[in-house]
């Protein structure tokens, strides 16, 4: 991962952010890159564990059209 | 007066304000003369005027011509194999005649209009301030009178945010409403493409010269068709929607309400209602975006991370640490978070009423702080990015002045390709009101 970020961020950065992925909502109060990713990471994963289904995700202008004229 | 008489005021207006407002990037002077030709010419042999008939038209600089690759904003070029945009066809095939290509946000990555490259376009009503972004040259050309019809795209709010700063109409169409072929992409599942104009009208004119079916756009193929017909506005229900902890202004609070009582009295059923929670789907949107450009963008952050502004570069690189697993469950939970968000929001009401950005525009502050660049982006964006994620149609519309004398706005959210629907109450709303109509201080007669 560190290699992907290169020259943006620091070590402790990518360390706060590998270490945001085992932690709670609750404790994602770091700042910086690291931060906003961790907290968008953690919220996507809580939303998807509580959705009864994932819908195909390539399928979503076909849902958007059937959800368009059902309502 | 014939295209061709016209077209040397048409840009002379242009060279008088450009150094000014700094909306075009390139003016295509000889495919404007072409055009306009084609125009006289078709009306010559005795044809019916088409819908865009000699009207002007410019683009954000994120569409191919035939002529020309767009910069996206940056430099060097965003990289691209594109070749002429579908809706460049479509507008010269309406009849518009084709000015040039618009200055917009790096990647149209941004909330402001200040490009590192292209220099920083102005607020015609206040050069002193942000036109808001990242369609910012789109709004600043058509608020200065340069343009009739201008061309936006919106991934998160980038023609909706401009459109209210800059006091023009301005829609995002729902996802797959208009073919983005030819399109460099801010986010491939989320780019809409858009018209920006003075009237709702005029906006309606070009919806209908750009919608439809592309082979070449996928995207477009499960779209119902656009109706001949605007759909009727008796009875519908109007919710003006607001949801806990929405920071406005009293001036926006105000013209909203004001908005409501203008509309009740046009014979709408209006009524409040709290929105679903927008704070997942903002959030989510956030997790599509990011990933999309730390990709498209990726090789440039690593390889090369002074070419690109301090703007884009502090609001697109988060997603090189978004994993794919996440990516793919932001996108695999759009269905169900719009199933749910049409549950709740439409039960009750039509159309959604609610606010596009909290304030008039601000002043323009260079920021180097990159977490400050990306908090001031979140917080304009707040209420615009959910429609994105959940690609249902919003249209901003002009709704008064705050007290610096800057353009406000509401927008409407209608269901899945509703669009019509939002701009028949946005032309009977501008029917008995008169921001729309309003010139901006460094503004020449409308083009």
């Amino acid at each position: 991962m560190k290699d992907d970020v290169g020259p943006l961020m620091d070590a402790d950065a990518v360390r706060a952010m590998l270490d945001l992925q085992a932690v709670t909502i609750e404790e994602t109060e770091h700042e910086g890159v690291a931060g906003t990713a961790g907290r968008l990471n953690l919220r996507t994963r809580q939303l998807a564990d509580a959705a009864p289904v994932l819908a195909d995700p390539t399928a979503f202008g076909a849902a958007l059209a059937r959800i368009g004229e059902e309502s | 007066m014939s295209s061709r008489e016209r077209m040397p005021l048409i840009l002379s207006r242009i060279e008088q304000l450009q150094p000014s407002v700094n909306c075009f990037v390139a003016l295509d002077e000889d495919g404007a003369r072409t055009t306009a030709e084609m125009s006289d010419r078709h009306l010559e042999q005795g044809n019916p005027p088409r819908l865009l008939e000699g009207m002007t038209a410019a683009w954000k600089d994120v569409l191919g011509t035939a002529g020309r690759r767009p910069s996206g904003g940056a430099s060097p070029a965003q990289e691209s194999r594109t070749g002429e945009a579908t809706i460049i066809k479509r507008l010269r095939d309406a009849g518009a005649l084709m000015i040039g290509a618009l200055n917009m946000d790096e990647f149209a990555a941004g909330g402001t209009g200040a490009n590192a490259h292209l220099g920083r376009c102005t607020n015609p009503w206040d050069p002193s301030r942000i036109t808001g972004g990242s369609s910012g040259g789109t709004a600043a050309a058509v608020a200065a009178g340069l343009v009739r019809i201008a061309i936006g795209s919106d991934a998160g709010g980038s023609t909706r945010l401009p459109a209210a700063l800059c006091g023009v109409t301005g829609l995002k169409p729902t996802y797959g409403r208009v073919s983005r072929h030819g399109a460099l992409a801010r986010s491939w599942s989320m780019d809409c493409l858009g018209p920006m104009a003075l009237t709702a009208v005029d906006c309606e004119a070009a919806l209908r010269a750009i919608a439809g079916t592309d082979a070449a756009d996928p995207t477009t193929l499960t779209a119902p068709p656009l109706e001949h017909i605007s759909p009727t506005t008796n009875g519908l229900r109007i919710a003006i929607a607001t949801h806990e902890g929405t920071p406005l202004s009293d001036h926006v609070r105000a013209a909203i309400g004001h908005a409501g009582t203008v509309l009740r009295e046009l014979g709408f059923a209006i009524h409040k209602a709290e929105l679903p929670d927008i704070t997942q789907a903002n959030d989510l949107q956030q997790v599509l975006v990011k990933c999309e450009a730390a990709a498209m963008h990726g090789r440039r952050l690593r390889d090369a991370p002074d070419s690109i502004g301090i703007e884009a570069r502090s609001v697109i690189r988060e997603g090189l640490l978004i994993p794919a697993t996440r990516y793919i469950e932001a996108l695999a939970l759009r269905e169900v978070m719009l199933a749910r968000f049409v549950d709740e929001a439409f039960a009750t009401a039509d159309v959604l009423l609610a606010p596009v950005y909290p304030d008039e525009a601000p002043h323009a502050i260079a920021r180097q702080d990159p977490r400050a660049i990306e908090n001031a982006f979140t917080a304009a964006a707040r209420q615009t990015r959910y429609a994105n994620y959940l690609g249902l149609p919003a249209l901003s519309v002009p709704a008064g002045f705050g007290p610096n004398g800057m353009p406000l706005a509401f927008q409407l959210i209608g269901r899945p390709f509703d669009e019509l629907r939002l701009l028949a109450i946005a032309e009977r709303f501008q029917d008995v009101t008169g921001f729309h109509r309003q010139h901006a201080p460094n503004a020449v007669q409308a083009a």
